[in-house]
């Protein structure tokens, strides 16, 4: 294993063609828990999570080649993860020929169908209300909270402002404490 | 928690609750061992299928045939900022040229509708100012003005009396002789009778 390289050494491996499945390997495990959770936090059910992640990471195998070493490899990661996130929410959509309040309350039913659901517990509310955010809310709270990302790293990843993600987060803090008193 | 974020939170909100931990959703046991085998081998068969199916186009995948000037994405940015000459096609100059003819033309039919409107107006004072000064005009000018009106009046009428005169005397010599002699003297006596001139003696000319 590869695991003493940096990121920018393993994509030289990689576009060289030495040792290209040992280096993209190498990537894999070191970025696969944090892409799981970004897309898990979106697609909730595992099943649908490993899907697009297995998507994520093959268009990653088809695309580094292309991949300009002044980014960094995981900002470009995240980004094809949230894209792929997002279409897999518009795909199910489509399918059931649904509303997007419709898909919320089917990502509900699969929180509900977690092993360790318990509708009184704090932790769980929080999970439901955050289900009830904007996507782009959705991503600000999760990054801020439980991954606890500096703003500036945010705005990179995400392509917004700094002001912009502080006033996301302001208003889904708001949102997310009024659900959990209510309920 | 990250302090910063902590104070953060209690800022923006105070009744959150706080330290609420990720909720436990189930990944399945050595998930993330396993994952990147699984993700190789899927790879692995998905490379070899478009092998199976088409060698040819799977040696051709990523290569590009079409040639880019070197430097080019170097310097495409640059070029936008220093612009470039546009040269219209011939129908949209003659399209611009209308345009402004035509916003010519408006222009004119404004400036002459105004000039019109301005000239009526000046006539008007002009009149108006030439009625008041009427009132400073002596009698003894009306008098006058009037007397040669009159004067000029009868000197009209006698011309045109002398003008009528000399008319019917045309028509008498030249003509009425050769009118009477064309006609019958049966016809005359008929005439004179409808006429209701009886047993007048011949006219004499």
């Amino acid at each position: 294993m590869l695991h003493g390289h940096d990121d920018n050494e393993l994509v030289r491996l990689f576009k060289s063609g030495e040792k290209k499945e040992e280096a993209f390997t190498t990537i894999v495990k070191r970025y696969q828990e944090k892409i799981y959770w970004q897309i898990r936090r979106m697609v909730v059910s595992h099943d649908d999570a490993d899907d697009v992640m297995q998507n994520v990471f093959i268009k990653a195998w088809n695309g580094l080649d292309g991949f300009r070493e002044d980014a960094k490899l995981f900002t470009w990661l995240f980004r094809i993860a949230t894209n792929e996130s997002l279409t897999f929410l518009e795909q199910q959509k489509k399918r059931s020929s649904v509303s997007l309040d419709t898909v919320h309350e089917q990502l509900e039913e699969k929180l509900r169908a977690e092993k360790d659901f318990d509708e009184n517990k704090t932790v769980w509310k929080l999970q439901m209300a955050i289900l009830q955010l904007p996507e782009k809310q959705r991503q600000v709270f999760q990054l801020r909270y439980f991954e606890e990302m500096p703003y500036e790293e945010m705005s990179q990843l995400l392509e917004t402002s700094v002001g912009a993600l502080k006033a996301s987060y302001h208003h889904a803090v708001k949102k997310i404490e009024e659900y959990i008193l209510n309920h | 928690m990250n302090r910063e974020i902590h104070t953060e939170l209690k800022e923006l909100a105070p009744g959150f609750p706080q330290g609420i931990p990720e909720a436990s959703l189930g990944v399945p046991q050595d998930y993330f061992r396993d994952f990147s085998e699984r993700l190789m081998s899927r790879i692995q068969a998905e490379t070899l299928e478009n092998e199976t199916i088409s060698p040819i186009l799977q040696e051709l995948k990523g290569e590009q045939p079409f040639h880019v000037p070197s430097g080019y994405f170097e310097g495409f940015q640059p070029r936008i900022h220093s612009g470039k000459v546009v040269h219209l096609p011939t129908y949209t100059r003659l399209k611009m040229v209308l345009k402004y003819a035509a916003a010519a033309c408006l222009i004119g039919i404004i400036i002459t509708f105004v000039t019109l409107n301005s000239n009526q107006k000046a006539t008007g004072e002009a009149e108006s100012a030439s009625l008041q000064t009427g009132q400073e005009i002596s009698e003894g000018a009306f008098v006058e003005y009037f007397e040669d009106w009159d004067q000029n009046e009868a000197e009209e009428d006698e011309e045109s009396v002398e003008k009528s005169t000399n008319l019917l005397v045309d028509i008498n010599t030249l003509t009425i002789n050769e009118l009477l002699s064309e006609m019958g003297e049966n016809e005359i006596k008929y005439y004179m009778q409808y006429a209701g001139i009886d047993e007048q003696p011949a006219l004499t000319l």
